[in-house]
């Protein structure tokens, strides 16, 4: 058989003529491996081999119908290495026209040949011979390779190497160095020069339209670089196929797109254009790719945020097929936890070469954790969902949220649950580990990204770090407390805003001891932070001691949705709270509030409407208040922590839970205000930031300084400053009540009280108060009514139909407070009189004239302080023991009174009978002639003053005040008291009374409550009546009307002394009449020491008065007139006395 | 005298000018319109190569004898010279049929191309135009840049072309250039899948045709349209796998291939030569030793260099106007492949093409029959027989001298060598049974036997020497010996064998 040594297939002998070997010869040349061969050495006998090889390759793999390894009947068409030489060749075509994505990365070197050549040829012989070789080939193959068309070649460097350059045959080709390094993902799911070769129609669908614009725009390529030509023309058929619409668009591409749908692609130097034989390449538009991803699947779907480049969510691990940038998600890729670029802008995508904003979990989840002591007060505050898989839901968390979730989302988005919102979930896990799962939503419909992250417990001696790039948080528990006040959003900037936020730290032990917290407050609509009006901090904290806290309050005037809790030491815990807000709803109710401010109490009343006043509350429904804790399911210790003050300091120093009804803390409360000891009062001070109304006090033992006598008390250094902090945190309380019960806040009305006796200026002073304030928290309608002590209680009685017959005859109200009576002697509901006089209950209960506190000498303590510390130490209520000690160690006399007459109302006492002070007193046989003598004073003064007038008798004495409690000490029965009023008014008066009599109307309960609910129960503007014009003062000299204090010269006072002598007798004759023993139980014992010591000093007592009035009233020129009776003067001083002698009569009996 | 200039590269140019060698010193003599001197360039950097050192020997040998004998009596009738013989210079050192390529040893391509100091574009560029792995002499694996040249441009003709590209620098091409006339011919033998060949392949074909640049050289015109052959041989042999060395035999196809595709744009696609021989073998046989060339590369003699040497004849008895040239290109390029009668796994004469058969049997035969009556009764027969005696005597004495001893001897057992490598090689060229008596030596002819005929023997041989030499005037004892042997040689063989002439 016929044998040819080669592949033309031609039969010949010997030496015979052929042809020369082309493609079908080449081809017929069987590989014995099957061309699988991929580590080929260069067999090109050209310095340029590897632009040959690429060119070979292009036109083999052309010739694979699938464009990919080829072998047709035992023959390699196309083998593995050329389909990786021709991946490659795209690969570096696609990278140049994304080069914007690596231009980080990339450098083009210019390779002039003219000019690189001259210079080779111009140095050494090494380098000339290299000169001489490139020069031969490129002459001799210029054919071949198009090299007569170049001019410059453009070699592509990568992290430094060499990875390709442009070919006049095939555009590109690569080196055959290792190119792990270049492996990277531009804008597809492919990886670059990686062992999947890519072939055309695999992928970007816009480089493969540049690719055949390219040649369509610029045929010159399609003539010289026929064999990327060709393999275009083979990828086309493919793609009719696999890809029809795609086939369609590069069908119908047009030549003008190439120069307008792409940019100049240079080398960096503007204007030197990379080319191929002097065709100029373009690359992708930037905005292009961005384009493509504004439709990811992975587009945040904001609420919130709106900027031309959403960010990307993704998730590590994700294996959704989900369009991710202009290719579906690789679940392979790897997402960091953390981008350590904070500029959104500047992060380069995962996976692929393209700058654009994506998110990961460090953006939006905290590095630690902070569980707290206690389980979330989940009516009130957002709870993050915890789910406790392990362990108990004693002890919530904060949300490990940071700041820049909320540029996307609302905080109202986090707690809703309809589709499309973002949600989180806690999960507590072993070993005190906690799961954090926060779901984004996405622009794929109905589709959530979730980041994930695992907090795990601290080590107890030292903080463990955080790893945010292993997404490994820690859990830090902080022993804080938060309340909010008040709970309430009105979404309306018109009404204000008057927030106060108590912060607690009481972390005083372990690692943590050195926290120290900060709050920052946002809105859903604004980046920045709420303006803090001021923060202050009352209490301080000292590491180690554990009874210490730090208690901080922020002043803020605007609303807010969600807070940021942040510990500003060094490692910075954070996280967020999100409260669930109630809405003020505007409704049409009316609220009227009336404040009796008194020397010794404070009382509210408000009515809704038309209904009945009843005393200022807040109920379980209109709490003011939000602790973060949960007020039931907190545990007493606060976990086992003891944090107790997280509880405790809401009462002292903040604002109490409930007020009234059965709550321990009520109106009428001791007129007090509580600051820190050291309280610089000439600083910027805040209502319920540096002061509070403490409602605990007479209850437990207060350790901040509590301010008494704010009413009357001197002009002293932050007196004003303190008296309107009190008015303040009152008119707070109302807004907020009229906020909780959708009250119509303009259409609130105010009236407050104040007594006759008050200096005009004084009184304007607090009315300006009320005023400004009622303004401000209000913004009312019609202005606060202030209304003259003792007028409203007869519109009490009246109202409440107590006056029986009427209000013809005149009727006496008679208001007993704690320094002052008030007189109004009203007829045919019109005032004909008033008058005032400081002679009420401190007159007994008090330090008489002392100017500093006597507790220690006063009488009634020195009976009673012994009783009620023995009683309350017999029944082991150390606390009101501790309370007692606390005031008393004040030595002011009406302190101590006052709480002896608080205490039967403690919640702690069971048997209030055993510690009813009042009862304690109606049954001081040695005392009792004290009271009697302290009421006949002011009747026989009211029928002196009214006789003067020319009043007729009276029909009705009405009584209010808490001084008024007298009254109940003297005899439980009023027609008894009737009986005594009236033989003092006929004794005056020297007539008899009518078949109609005389009646002794008070309130025994609530004698405190019946001038504000008098005020309530009229129409206020009716009451605010210029008192000035029946103000009576009765001088108790004949002939003298008007007293000046110049006027009181020696004969005067005597006068004055005389006509307190006449009373004293005239008392005295009252035994006669109604027996003091028999109709009180006075002692004879009492009664002979009283009259022995009844007319003594009273000279000294009247000068004592004298001068401590002039210093109360800063009387500074004599020509003033005195304004009250000096009647009172010497009895106040013999009162005194009295009670230091009778007290000691006989001991307290139990 | 025309001269046929030779540039045999690498391993297998080696092997085939070998073959050459023996079909000339045979005496088979293209029978063109004018002959030719032959003047081979033997182009290697391996100088360790066995082939090449045996062929350089051979051709020594060759060159001594036909300068002794002169080309007029049968054997050894072509004339084979070194470069520097053609002109007598006081100059030359060389004597040598290779071209001695310069700083290679020991020196990396690397180095060889001072790469550190390029500027950066062309280190850029030189970076990737040589890029990948290679492996060195000692099988490790290597960048390319850092491959050591003296062992050959292993697998890498890239870097060959570079380094090769020396030789138009050379003290030999501008002797060959200044030396080249219009009527003398050049030829080219390379391998295409190693790595030298297929680098100085074309490298000296495009700086002949770009001799019109080459500012060195003389007589640049007659270069550039110069008259230019060669044989580019493809994958014919087995290697034994071994997967350290840088010569695999998967890699010899795929090399080929791309190779082919090169020289079909570059080579033959540009006209560029005027007879292009290709040649190949896809007989799976016998595996050739695993051997880069550090220690040898001493490869068995192979039918398919005979094949190619037969090119060469076949080139020079090609016309003058077949190989017309202008502007560096060939007007009519011619290619051509080899083709045998029976596809043989030992061929002999007989399957050979008749036209071949009819050039190579009968002078081989003659060689053959030659050498085996100098090796196996020359000793006995010297002053005694007939043709021994009459003058000029070959005698002990010439026997002894350094010609017969050396240069004919040696190349008489070169000669044996090659005919059994061929022999016992893979697919192997067996016409002789060497080992056989004379009558039985030709495979595949066997002895006329006839009534009358007589036995054949060396007594025979003799009878016949002798009546040959009868009569015969002969200007020394070498060329008696081989006019003689050749004449007596060729009766004996057309006579009793029924050769033809």
């Amino acid at each position: 058989m016929n044998k040819v040594f080669g592949y033309s297939n031609k039969g010949g002998k010997h030496w015979f003529v052929s042809d020369a070997y082309n493609d079908k010869e080449i081809e017929y040349i069987k590989d014995p491996e099957g061309g699988s061969e991929i580590s080929l050495p260069t067999a090109i006998p050209s310095p340029f081999a590897r632009m040959d090889l690429v060119k070979t390759a292009f036109r083999n793999m052309a010739k694979s119908p699938n464009l990919k390894a080829y072998t047709k009947d035992g023959n390699v068409v196309a083998s593995k290495e050329d389909e990786k030489l021709v991946s490659d060749c795209l690969d570096l075509a696609e990278m140049m026209f994304n080069i914007d994505s690596i231009k980080d990365k990339v450098r083009i070197i210019v390779w002039d040949k003219e000019a690189e050549l001259a210079k080779l040829k111009n140095s050494s012989p090494m380098h000339r011979r290299l000169a001489e070789t490139l020069e031969l080939y490129l002459d001799q193959d210029k054919e071949t390779y198009n090299f007569g068309l170049l001019k410059q070649l453009y070699l592509i460097e990568f992290n430094h190497k060499i990875i390709g350059c442009t070919s006049p045959a095939t555009l590109f080709f690569a080196t055959a160095n290792n190119l792990s390094h270049a492996q990277i993902k531009l804008t597809k799911n492919d990886v670059m020069f990686d062992e999947h070769y890519a072939s055309l129609y695999d992928r970007d669908a816009e480089f493969q339209k540049y690719l055949y614009l390219l040649f369509k725009a610029n045929p010159l390529l399609s003539q010289r670089l026929t064999v990327v030509n060709n393999y275009l023309e083979c990828n086309l058929k493919v793609l009719d196929k696999l890809n029809h619409s795609l086939y369609e668009e590069i069908k119908n591409l047009e030549v003008d797109s190439f120069r307008n749908n792409y940019s100049e692609l240079d080398t960096g130097v503007t204007g030197n254009v990379i080319e191929v034989i002097g065709v100029p390449l373009r690359k992708r538009k930037s905005q292009d790719i961005q384009t493509a991803i504004k439709k990811s699947d992975f587009v945040i779907q904001s609420t919130k945020h709106m900027s031309d480049l959403m960010p990307l969510v993704l998730q590590n691990g994700l294996n959704k097929t989900f369009l991710y940038t202009n290719d579906a998600w690789d679940k392979a890729i790897k997402v960091p936890y953390m981008d350590k670029e904070s500029v959104l802008e500047k992060r380069w995508l995962p996976g692929v070469r393209i700058q654009y904003p994506y998110l990961t979990v460090s953006d939006f989840l905290e590095p630690y954790l902070i569980r707290l002591v206690y389980p979330i007060n989940k009516e009130k505050f957002f709870d993050g969902n915890v789910k406790a898989e392990v362990g108990d839901d004693s002890k919530g968390f904060l949300l490990p949220l940071k700041k820049k979730f909320f540029d996307y989302f609302t905080s109202s988005d986090l707690l809703d649950t309809k589709p499309g919102s973002p949600k989180i979930e806690m999960i507590q896990g072993a070993a005190g580990s906690v799961k954090v799962i926060l779901s984004i939503p996405i622009a794929k419909e109905g589709e959530y990204i979730s980041f994930e992250r695992i907090y795990y417990q601290t080590s107890e001696n030292q903080l463990s770090k955080p790893d945010e790039e292993n997404n490994k948080g820690v859990v830090v528990e902080h022993q804080l407390g938060i309340t909010l006040f008040p709970f309430i959003k009105t979404n309306n900037a018109d009404l204000g805003a008057f927030y106060r936020v108590q912060l607690i730290d009481r972390d005083v032990v372990g690692i943590l001891k050195n926290a120290d917290f900060d709050l920052k407050f946002y809105t859903n609509n604004n980046d920045n932070a709420v303006e803090v009006r001021a923060k202050k901090k009352r209490s301080y904290k000292i590491p180690d001691a554990v009874n210490t806290a730090t208690s901080q309050y922020y002043v803020l005037h605007n609303e807010f949705d969600y807070i940021q809790v942040s510990n500003v030491m060094a490692y910075g815990a954070s996280g967020i709270i999100i409260p669930h807000w109630p809405i003020y709803q505007a409704g049409n109710e009316v609220f009227s509030f009336a404040i009796d401010f008194g020397t010794t109490n404070t009382h509210i009343e408000y009515k809704v409407g038309g209904g009945s006043p009843r005393p200022f509350d807040i109920t379980t429904e209109d709490v003011q208040i939000a602790t973060l804790f949960h007020p039931s399911k907190t545990t007493e210790d606060f976990g086992g922590t003891g944090a107790i003050a997280i509880r405790e300091l809401i009462d002292n120093e903040f604002v109490p839970q409930l007020l009234g009804g059965a709550s321990e803390y009520k109106f009428p409360h001791r007129t007090v205000l509580a600051e820190n000891h050291s309280l610089n009062i000439e600083t910027e001070t805040f209502a319920i930031a540096d002061f509070n109304i403490p409602f605990f006090y007479e209850k437990r033992v207060e350790k901040d300084k509590i301010q008494s006598n704010l009413k009357w008390a001197k002009k002293e250094k932050g007196n004003d400053k303190r008296l309107r902090a009190y008015f303040e945190k009152l008119i707070i309380l109302l807004r907020n009540k009229v906020l909780f019960n959708k009250g119509d806040l303009s259409q609130t009305r105010l009236v407050w009280f104040y007594p006759s006796s008050m200096k005009p200026a004084r009184k304007s002073s607090l009315e300006t108060t009320w005023v400004q304030l009622f303004q401000q928290y209000f913004n009312p309608v019609k202005p606060p009514i202030g209304i003259t002590e003792s007028l409203a209680p007869f519109y009490y009685f009246k109202g409440a139909n107590r006056l029986q017959g009427g209000a013809y005859k005149p009727v006496v109200s008679i208001d007993i407070g704690g320094g002052t009576t008030d007189i109004v002697v009203i007829k045919q509901n019109k005032p004909l009189l008033v008058s005032s006089f400081k002679f009420a209950a401190n007159t007994i209960f008090g330090d008489g004239f002392s100017e500093y506190g006597a507790a220690n000498s006063n009488g009634l303590i020195n009976k009673y302080y012994q009783y009620y510390e023995n009683i309350l130490n017999t029944n082991r209520l150390f606390d009101l023991s501790k309370v007692l000690s606390s005031i008393k160690g004040k030595n002011k006399t009406e302190d101590v009174n006052a709480f002896f007459f608080s205490i039967e109302n403690n919640r702690k006492i069971k048997d209030k009978q055993l510690f009813s002070y009042n009862s304690l007193l109606s049954n001081d046989e040695d005392l009792k002639i004290i009271f009697i003598y302290f009421y006949a004073a002011i009747i026989f003064h009211v029928a002196e003053v009214m006789k003067k007038q020319q009043i007729e008798l009276p029909k009705h004495l009405i009584f209010s005040g808490t001084g008024s409690k007298i009254l109940n000490i003297i005899t439980s029965d009023t027609k008894i008291l009737s009986s005594l009023s009236r033989k003092i008014f006929e004794g005056v008066y020297n007539q008899k009374f009518d078949a109609d009599g005389l009646t002794v109307e008070t309130e025994k309960d609530m004698p405190k409550e019946v001038t504000c609910k008098g005020g309530l129960m009229s129409n206020p503007e009716d009451l605010a009546i210029d008192i000035s014009a029946i103000k009576s003062t009765f001088s108790c000299i004949n002939g003298v009307d008007k007293l000046t204090y110049t006027m009181l010269n020696d004969e005067n006072k005597a006068a004055i002394t005389n006509y307190v002598g006449d009373f004293n007798k005239f008392f005295l004759q009252l035994d006669a009449q109604l027996s003091f023993s028999d109709y009180f139980n006075v002692s004879p014992n009492s009664f002979e020491i009283f009259k022995d010591e009844l007319n003594k000093h009273l000279r000294d007592y009247l000068e004592e008065g004298l001068e401590h009035n002039k210093r109360l009233d800063e009387i500074t020129s004599d020509d003033k007139e005195v304004e009250e009776t000096l009647f009172f003067y010497p009895l106040t001083g013999t009162i005194n006395n009295l009670i230091a002698h009778l007290s000691q009569l006989t001991p307290v009996n139990h | 005298m025309a001269r046929l200039f030779i540039f045999a590269i690498g391993g297998t140019g080696s092997r085939v000018l070998k073959s050459l060698t023996m079909l000339l010193a045979a005496g088979v003599h293209p029978n063109g319109e004018r002959d030719f001197e032959i003047v081979p360039i033997i182009i290697d950097p391996h100088k360790s190569n066995e082939d090449l050192k045996r062929t350089e020997r051979l051709l020594g040998n060759y060159q001594t004898i036909s300068n002794e004998i002169g080309s007029e009596n049968g054997f050894f009738n072509t004339k084979i010279t070194t470069l520097d013989n053609l002109v007598k210079s006081q100059n030359r050192v060389s004597g040598s049929f290779t071209f001695n390529l310069q700083e290679v040893a020991n020196t990396r391509f690397k180095e060889y191309i001072d790469f550190n100091q390029l500027e950066p574009p062309s280190k850029a560029l030189a970076d990737i135009l040589f890029s990948g792995k290679s492996i060195n002499k000692r099988g490790e694996e290597v960048d390319l840049l850092d491959i050591e040249m003296d062992i050959g441009f292993v697998g890498n003709p890239n870097i060959g072309s570079v380094v090769l590209n020396q030789f138009k620098d050379s003290e030999e091409f501008k002797e060959f250039a200044s030396n080249f006339n219009e009527e003398d011919r050049i030829f080219i033998i390379s391998s295409i899948f190693g790595g030298t060949g297929a680098a100085g392949f074309p490298t000296i074909l495009k700086n002949i045709r770009d001799a019109m640049n080459n500012t060195n050289i003389d007589g640049k015109g007659f270069l550039q349209d110069a008259k230019i052959g060669a044989i580019t041989v493809l994958p014919y042999f087995n290697i034994e796998k071994d997967k350290d060395s840088p010569i695999q035999k998967s890699d010899f196809i795929g090399k080929t291939k791309a190779a082919l595709y090169y020289y079909k744009d570059n080579v033959t696609g540009n006209n560029s030569i005027n007879a292009l021989y290709y040649i190949a073998d896809d007989y799976s046989g016998k595996p050739y030793q695993n051997d880069p060339g550090d220690n040898g590369q001493k490869n068995d003699a192979h039918f398919i260099e005979l094949a190619s040497a037969l090119a060469i004849i076949d080139f020079l008895e090609t016309p003058d106007r077949e190989l017309h040239c202008s502007g560096g290109k060939a007007n009519k390029p011619i290619y051509k492949e080899f083709g045998i009668k029976n596809d043989s796994a030992a061929i002999k004469f007989s399957d050979l093409e008749d036209y071949t058969e009819r050039k190579i049997s009968l002078r081989l035969s003659q060689f053959a029959l030659f050498r085996k009556y100098l090796s196996e009764h020359f000793k006995s027969a010297i002053e005694k027989e007939a043709w021994s005696n009459d003058k000029p005597e070959i005698n002990k004495r010439f026997a002894d001298d350094t010609f017969y001893r050396t240069n004919v001897s040696e190349f008489m057992t070169s000669y044996g060598e090659w005919l059994k490598e061929m022999s016992d090689n893979r697919r192997g060229f067996a016409p002789f049974i060497l080992n056989s008596t004379l009558d039985s030596l030709i495979a595949d002819k066997s002895v006329k036997k006839g009534f009358f005929s007589s036995k054949i023997d060396f007594s025979l041989f003799d009878d016949k020497l002798s009546s040959h030499a009868k009569g015969q005037t002969y200007s020394s004892a070498p060329v008696k010996l081989f006019k003689l042997f050749f004449e007596t040689t060729e009766d004996i063989l057309i006579s009793k064998f029924g050769l033809n002439k």
